[in-house]
């Protein structure tokens, strides 16, 4: 329609159409009720996960879970990015739908406090990454567990198990069983130990001469395809670290988990005198520099993991790692050069698990409490001892960084004036002496199977990384080459972020968690080397009640990894939501 | 690792060596051979400007890998998602075609066969009387990575293989490839495909050299064929990423023919103005 111009055109056009409004005013109201109405639309989730690669298991989890998303009439798209990055937006940033990972792994059913508690909801970390609050539903439990033991615990730990699988802020799906490979003519005592922490590297046996033939011993070679302790060694850093394995070499924690239970590492011995911990250091302590390690720099970790701005005024910037273990701790004080005394919530099951975070050196680590700035930017919430790479790390392990390339190699020695070195009471027999190697070298391979081949042409001794599955039956085959298995703690799980609907309603998730068939993904992805499992508490291995018809598990014919269309969307109806005609699940 | 790598970069410069002796003798006459050994250092000097170039840009590209990918990953648009739902399973549907005949051809090609395809003309060329072929594949060679590495950093994408979609053919067969791969590659750079657009770029200028190589024309147009199916076969690239990669060739292919006299022209003026400069130098 042409415009009339000028004044009186205009307002001719103005009456003419107040009189077409006048006249339709029913009409308008009902077009109105209609368009502000917001549209449905189809719901769409996207999936993080790491690129094959890194990890074939999780985008196979992925994958999976995305057809039976896509039966059930979800949109869904995958998006694969580096580990890093992944941790880096799920953990840091909270910018995520759905993701697939694995858990650093546990030692005790309290790290769920830190995982699950809505006083972290709004952390950095593994502190709550899902954004979860239940309270009183889950807080309860987890201050119970916490506080009780005996029956108690126990108690709180079912009905926390059995709210997590009914309210699927994370969705576990196996424990897997790693195999590493390794070759055994010069060390021996390699399945002995857990890779999942470093005692596996410090439980190893040099062979005799005559078993080991003419191979030196000097250094122990083994292969890693995470490339990411080649340019970050900072143990403060949740992006870059999955188990602590290598900054757990070079920083000593006062106790380790040692078959199950904290025993006194660098303590010497401690002592509860009514609710406070008195903690004594051994005798002649050093950092890798010579400095003497006082419980100064015990009080002085302490009070920076809970806060990293080292200061009194708000904000404060807590490391985001550790926080479930810092919050065990309600005071520290140093009341001596050797002397430390904690005041600790908890009971010594679990009040004990504060003590397994790495100890720092006050010299080094006090110049890192500022806010960080980087050229024009000042960042807020950020402090240096969180993103500083520290690639010069002065740790008290029994293994000193020597030197790295980035993207190729790390290479650490012994520490000759390690505790271990000299010790001789009979308390840690296997770990007697130190290392039984001068030198560990941490060499960065692209692929799982050149590894492998390294390994049996003799130019490594093991795999650092757990084989991925379909590499574990090449690794059996090859000769010269021997697998060290274990199950470990570390969980494949699929979290959800539940800030943001309608991943914020639990009936969504529990559909969600629900088109998982663990049975297929055990046989398909895992090839077989995982144990299936519904619950995030594994003490002393994963959950054995687990059965293929449980409620919670896949709607599906178990085995089958698919889904019936009807049955998918009937899940969905039940939970509230609606389809539209193209079969769509629509939500507003 | 290190000697993992060189090993199979001295079987590459054997075997790539060994085709370029059996394609000179399919392809170049006695005649235009004699006329290279005895005009070889007035041709080289004539190339070297454009293979200078090429030479600088693969440089900068080895010697920014790594920050560039970091770089990548801050300001690029994460795509694999969009051409998973653009193109589907069609790489696994390709791969359902898998024989252990087809896994080695298809590696052979992708390995060995690449390179001779890039190697190859840059020697037939150089053996015609006329260097213009030569300068114009130079600087479509150089478009080609150029306008590539400014794809990766732009886009990030990973190929149907991280996705789980495709099996690892080649590396399952022969790991050792992977030395190589991770050597001059990015997972995340498959798009475009640049073994793609480096391949049909030589097929392209093999039509336009067929009266001079009319059997150059039909080995180019099997083996850049073979290496665009490859990348597929092998599960390292989407269908998206070739032909992606065919269109990069275009562009660098009417780069090469229209940008060749501008290259020689800007080289030819700055040429006594750079030795001069060098020249007053204390």
């Amino acid at each position: 329609m042409p415009v009339p111009k000028g004044p009186l055109g205009r307002r001719t056009l103005l009456a003419s159409t107040a009189g077409a409004l006048a006249a339709s005013a029913g009409c308008l109201n009902r077009f109105q009720a209609s368009v502000d109405r917001d549209t449905p639309e189809q719901v769409s989730l996207s999936i993080s996960t790491v690129p094959a690669d890194e990890d074939p298991v999780p985008v196979g989890i992925a994958r999976h879970l995305a057809e039976t998303f896509a039966t059930a009439g979800i949109d869904v798209g995958l998006q694969p990015v580096t580990t890093e990055k992944l941790w880096r937006n799920v953990l840091l940033n909270q910018n995520f739908d759905l993701y697939v990972g694995q858990h650093p792994g546990h030692f005790d059913p309290d790290y769920l406090y830190g995982l699950l508690h809505s006083r972290f909801s709004e952390e950095p970390g593994w502190q709550n990454p899902y954004g979860y609050v239940n309270v009183p539903g889950v807080d309860d439990p987890l201050e119970t567990q916490r506080t009780a033991s005996g029956d108690t615990r126990t108690t709180a730990l079912s009905s926390l198990a059995e709210a997590v699988r009914e309210e699927a802020p994370l969705s576990v799906v196996a424990y897997p069983e790693e195999s590493r490979a390794i070759r055994t003519d010069r060390y021996s005592g390699w399945s002995y130990r857990s890779f999942e922490s470093p005692l596996g590297y410090l439980g190893l046996q040099e062979r005799t001469g005559a078993e080991r033939g003419s191979r030196p011993r000097e250094t122990l070679r083994v292969g890693i395809t995470d490339r990411r302790i080649t340019y970050n060694l900072n143990p403060l850093s949740a992006e870059y670290r999955d188990r602590w394995v290598v900054t757990g070499l070079l920083y000593d924690p006062l106790g380790r988990y040692i078959e199950g239970a904290v025993e006194p590492w660098l303590a010497d011995d401690w002592s509860w005198i009514d609710d406070r911990l008195r903690v004594r250091l051994r005798e002649g302590l050093t950092w890798h520099d010579g400095t003497d390690l006082t419980a100064h720099d015990v009080a002085f970790t302490h009070r920076l993991l809970r806060d990293t701005t080292g200061t009194a005024e708000s904000p404060t910037v807590p490391a985001p790692c550790f926080r479930a273990r810092s919050s065990l701790v309600d005071g520290v004080e140093a009341t001596g050069e050797r002397t430390v005394e904690f005041a600790l919530a908890g009971t010594p099951e679990t009040g004990l698990r504060a003590l397994t975070v790495p100890i720092l050196p006050t010299h080094i680590w006090e110049e890192r409490t500022a806010l960080t700035s980087i050229a024009v930017f000042d960042l807020e919430n950020v402090t240096e001892a969180l993103v500083v790479d520290n690639m010069n790390p002065v740790g008290s392990g029994p293994l000193r960084f020597e030197a790295a390339t980035p993207d190729t190699r790390l290479e650490l020695v012994r520490n000759d004036e390690h505790f271990l070195a000299e010790l001789s009471d009979g308390s840690f027999p296997a770990f007697e002496g130190g290392p039984p190697y001068e030198r560990l070298t941490f060499v960065y391979f692209p692929s799982e199977a050149t590894l492998v081949e390294s390994i049996q042409a003799g130019d490594l001794d093991a795999s650092a990384t757990a084989l991925s599955p379909g590499e574990i039956e090449r690794a059996r085959q090859a000769s010269e080459v021997d697998l060290a298995a274990e199950t470990t703690s570390a969980y494949y799980h699929v979290g959800f972020n539940t800030r943001n609907a309608p991943l914020s309603n639990p009936r969504f998730r529990r559909a969600l968690s629900r088109l998982l068939d663990r049975e297929y993904l055990r046989t398909e992805v895992f090839a077989g080397n995982a144990i299936p499992a519904f619950d995030p508490i594994a003490v002393g291995g994963p959950d054995d009640e687990w059965t293929t018809d449980h409620p919670a598990g896949f709607v599906g014919e178990s085995g089958s990894g698919t889904v019936e269309e009807k049955t998918a969307h009937d899940l969905f109806r039940e939970a509230g939501y609606i389809y539209n005609e193209g079969g769509e699940l629509i939500v507003r | 690792m290190a000697s993992g790598l060189i090993t199979v970069l001295l079987s590459i410069v054997v075997v790539v060596t060994a085709l370029i002796v059996v394609g000179a003798a399919l392809c170049i006459d006695r005649r235009q051979l004699r006329e290279l050994r005895d005009d070889l250092r007035a041709r080289l000097r004539l190339a070297a400007p454009a293979i200078g170039l090429l030479a600088v840009v693969l440089v900068v590209n080895s010697l920014t890998r790594r920050t560039a990918q970091r770089l990548s990953w801050l300001i690029g648009v994460e795509i694999t998602d969009r051409i998973f739902r653009l193109e589907g399973t069609f790489v696994a549907w390709v791969q359902t075609f898998q024989t252990t005949e087809l896994t080695l051809y298809f590696s052979a090609v992708y390995v060995y066969g690449y390179v001779f395809l890039l190697v190859f003309p840059l020697f037939a060329y150089l053996a015609l009387s006329k260097q213009r072929p030569l300068h114009e594949l130079t600087i479509a060679y150089t478009a080609n990575y150029a306008l590539g590495l400014v794809c990766y950093l732009l886009f990030i994408a990973y190929g149907p293989r991280n996705l789980g979609i495709a099996e690892q053919f080649m590396y399952n067969v022969y790991p050792s490839s992977r030395f190589l791969t991770s050597a001059v590659n990015t997972p995340t750079n498959v798009f475009p495909s640049l073994h793609t657009s480096l391949s049909v770029t030589v097929l392209l200028f093999a039509w336009r050299t067929r009266g001079a190589y009319p059997r150059w024309l039909a080995i180019a147009a099997v083996l850049a064929t073979s290496v665009a199916v490859s990348t597929m076969y092998l599960g390292i690239h989407w269908l998206t990423d070739v032909i992606a990669g065919i269109g990069l060739a275009s562009a660098s292919y009417w780069i090469g023919v229209h940008g060749a006299d501008r290259w020689r022209e800007a080289v030819t003026s700055a040429t006594p103005r750079l030795a001069a400069a060098f020249r007053s130098r204390p």
